[in-house]
């Protein structure tokens, strides 16, 4: 069930209308629970059941975990929880891709047998769900965490529709005590609350719904047919229209995803639940690292959290494990994407960038920081990012890997023509003038810090015009069908 | 939860539908030849020659109006023709706009109608649990369609975005091309017939409604009184279909079509002359109802010229 469509909407109306109009606790959480399993099952069928499963695996293994004394066995619980998961991961997503690339290495080695493929079908949200369920065994292992008893409590934690199929990966820590009553100011009771819907809450909820909407059907979807023109076969493209693709691919995936990401914690935040923000103005970002705390940091975190610091906590002083752990666990990060080498390669290349950024401020920042913290040195550290971003953003479209070698070619070796670049600004004016007006909108909104608060803080009046000012081009623009955001696919 | 919140949201909601609405069709009720856009004030056409203008549904965006108006030239014929082809056009839709063609004056208005215009619409009717668990965007879509009996599509624009740019970039700068004011005459690809059927489901039309009291044959009426009330001659013609589609129709339906053509000849005096079943077997085709814009099908182009000039003649 797609956010940008109709189904969502009356989905989401009925689920809001249900919770209002009925006040009982156990119908509410019943409710959202079997909402949640719907949501799943209207795009994919019977594969709920492995949502299920994961559900029921780290509840258990949670369980056990914490009930154990034993180190050996924690660890024995820890290692199922973990394996059990990331092996249905693993077959869905990977399995086909590891049986092509098995069946090429047996064609070079003159094999005459190839394994058959099964073309499974990726599950819809399998990569979020399983993340956000292991950082549950993972935390309680670690001593973070204290299980929930309660399985409808966790179930909802790992169902809750805003978040299930694209994320923001929710922690346990932060999201379970979000379920409790508060009955005083510091202390949580042990029953799941009761679901009121506050009015600060539904007029910000709405406002950040609908700039989610806006950032995916005005600007991700006029601008992916540009995308699709130049990197759908980008062999024989100038430099420019290289460069020109990349930043609209870039502006394109950020605003699919932050505006998916946008109707999440919307929709959350108007069922009275706070989600962290999974986005904040990465294109601002003046290191690789900067960047990686600004571009999908639910992910970022847990990977930072759950393989980086377990790979490079110990030794950190080595600036060679610290190299390897960054560029291993970004490795992985880009194969949490797809199952497919150009993703490998977008990691990768994030991979460098972050443990040369690492060991170059290590070793030299002192002399260089007055300059960093001027106006120019800001700007230049800016571009220069920028410049790295956009660069890796065509591994993450291109997935033939001729293509994508010519394509970060022209990149890099710029040819100077100019031409072919100005055919397609032409043939696609609209896009070229949304992504001006993203650049500035964008602008304006790193200036002016948390927009979707202060918008939902404005009178009513003014709050529906701004309604109305957002909603009108979502209408006007509208392609004409729901398009699938980008990362459904991972 | 505060129901002046909701209740406001809904009238932002209302809002922007009803300016939707109204913008939808904007582009062709302002529609003038003589309109170069805010942005080239000063420019002028030739008021001299005399205007034919090409109106009907997107199967006639294949109608080359430059190759018309090059050949006309070329044998000094003092008329210039315009092809105002608009998508997802049939007689009720271009009734609401038929007083803006009129007021730009055209000697000739020729109407391209396809049997497909007045296709009997039937609301499929679903077991409704199971299409609500599973699909409640088609429950509520059939259920629309049964109330206003009629398309939603109809009634609400497929792509918005096209017909919003078209608008604005028409305000702005004129038609992008002036002689195809409401589509890009852009060359594109022939599709082997076998293909066609190859990659698109069989779409078979069930029965037309044809009678004299359907609203698109009303409509049909009004729109050739109003033109001969302004002295404008009409000719009618049926625009082609490919083979795959006349497979998929029953002939006595495609007969019918033609009789209250035919019926309407009689009745208002006017030229007709039946093209649907002309090039259904000739590899012209780019989907089973449309011709392609390439230079090889120029043959449509060229019989809508003989008649042209048998019609000026």
């Amino acid at each position: 069930m797609l956010f940008s469509s109709l189904d969502f909407i009356i989905f989401f109306v009925i689920v809001i209308g249900a919770i209002s109009l009925f006040k009982f606790r156990k119908f509410q959480h019943i409710l959202i629970i079997i909402s949640s399993f719907y949501f799943l099952f209207y795009t994919d069928n019977f594969l709920v059941t492995l949502l299920i499963l994961t559900i029921l695996l780290h509840f258990y293994t949670g369980r056990e975990i914490y009930k154990s004394k034993d180190p050996k066995i924690r660890k024995i619980f820890l290692i199922i929880g973990v394996l059990g998961s990331l092996s249905l991961l693993g077959f869905f997503k990977y399995y086909d891709f590891a049986i092509t690339e098995f069946n090429i290495l047996g064609n070079l080695l003159n094999l005459e047998n190839q394994i058959p493929l099964l073309n499974l079908a990726l599950p819809i949200g399998i990569s979020f769900y399983t993340f956000q369920s292991l950082s549950y065994i993972i935390d309680i292992y670690r001593g973070h965490l204290t299980p929930t008893k309660s399985l409808k409590e966790y179930a909802f934690f790992v169902a809750f529709f805003p978040t299930l199929v694209a994320g923001p990966i929710l922690r346990a820590s932060q999201f379970l005590p979000q379920l409790k009553e508060k009955i005083e100011q510091a202390k949580s009771s042990g029953r799941l609350r009761l679901f009121i819907i506050q009015n600060s809450a539904l007029k910000f909820g709405i406002s950040l719904m609908v700039i989610g909407f806006f950032k995916k059907m005005v600007f991700a979807d006029n601008v992916a047919p540009l995308v699709n023109n130049i990197f759908s076969n980008p062999i024989g493209m100038e430099s420019f229209a290289i460069i020109l693709g990349s930043i609209a691919f870039g502006i394109q995936v950020y605003c699919d995803f932050s505006g998916y990401s946008d109707i999440a914690i919307g929709a959350a935040a108007i069922l009275g639940f706070k989600i962290p923000l999974n986005f904040n103005k990465p294109f601002f970002a003046t290191s690789p690292s900067d960047f990686w705390s600004r571009w999908h940091i639910s992910l970022s975190s847990w990977v930072r959290d759950y393989l980086y610091f377990p790979l490079a906590w110990k030794h950190r002083r080595s600036s060679v494990i610290i190299f390897s752990s960054l560029l291993f666990s970004m490795l992985l990060m880009g194969l949490w994407h797809g199952a497919s080498w150009n993703f490998l390669i977008w990691g990768g290349l994030h991979g460098i960038f972050l443990a040369v950024f690492t060991v170059i401020r290590k070793k030299y920042s002192k002399p260089v920081e007055p300059f960093f913290k001027s106006k120019i040195g800001k700007f230049f550290s800016i571009f220069v990012t920028q410049y790295l971003v956009f660069f890796s953003f065509i591994a993450f479209v291109v997935q033939d890997l001729d293509h994508m070698w010519y394509a970060m070619k022209k990149y890099v070796i710029l040819d100077f023509t100019t031409s072919q670049t100005i055919e397609i600004i032409n043939e696609n004016e609209f896009a070229i003038l949304l992504i001006i007006l993203f650049v500035i909108l964008h602008y304006v909104s790193y200036r002016l810090g948390n927009l979707p608060e202060k918008i939902s803080k404005l009178k009513l009046r003014y709050w529906v015009l701004f309604l109305i000012f957002i909603i009108l081009p979502i209408s006007l623009f509208y392609v004409g069908s729901a398009q699938e955001f980008i990362y459904f696919q991972f | 939860m505060n129901y002046r919140i909701i209740f406001l949201f809904l009238l932002a909601i209302g809002v922007t539908s009803i300016i939707l609405l109204f913008s939808m069709d904007l582009y062709i009720h302002i529609y003038d030849p003589d309109w170069y856009g805010i942005l080239n004030l000063n420019q002028k056409t030739d008021d001299e020659k005399k205007r034919i203008f090409i109106i009907g549904g997107s199967t006639l965006h294949s109608i080359n109006a430059v190759y018309l108006n090059e050949k006309l030239s070329e044998s000094e014929i003092n008329f210039e023709v315009y092809n105002l082809a608009d998508a997802a056009d049939r007689p009720t839709q271009r009734l609401k706009s038929i007083e803006n063609i009129i007021d730009n004056k055209p000697e000739i208005v020729f109407y391209g109608l396809g049997y497909t215009n007045f296709e009997k619409f039937k609301a499929k009717e679903f077991d409704p649990l199971p299409t609500f668990l599973y699909n409640p965007n088609k429950l509520i879509r059939n259920n629309f369609e049964l109330l206003l009996d009629e398309p939603l599509n109809y009634i609400f624009p497929v792509s918005p975005k096209e017909r919003t740019l078209l608008s604005l970039k028409y305000i702005l700068r004129g038609a992008d091309e002036h002689y195809h004011p409401f589509i890009k005459f852009k060359e594109g690809q022939i599709i082997d017939l076998e293909q066609i059927e190859k990659i698109e489901d069989s779409r078979y039309i069930d029965a037309l409604e044809v009678s004299k009291n359907d609203k698109e044959v009303l409509a049909l009426n009004s729109i050739i009184k109003k033109l001969q009330e302004n002295n404008i001659e009409v000719v009618l013609f049926s625009f082609p279909y490919s083979r795959i589609m006349l497979d998929n129709t029953e002939i006595n339906e495609i007969e019918n079509f033609e009789k209250m053509l035919k019926n309407k000849q009689k009745q208002f005096n006017v030229n007709l002359f039946f093209l649907h079943d002309k090039y259904s077997n000739l590899n012209i085709w780019i989907d089973r109802v449309h011709i392609a814009n390439n230079p090889k099908t120029i043959i449509f182009t060229e019989d809508i010229l003989e008649k042209i000039i048998e019609v000026i003649d």
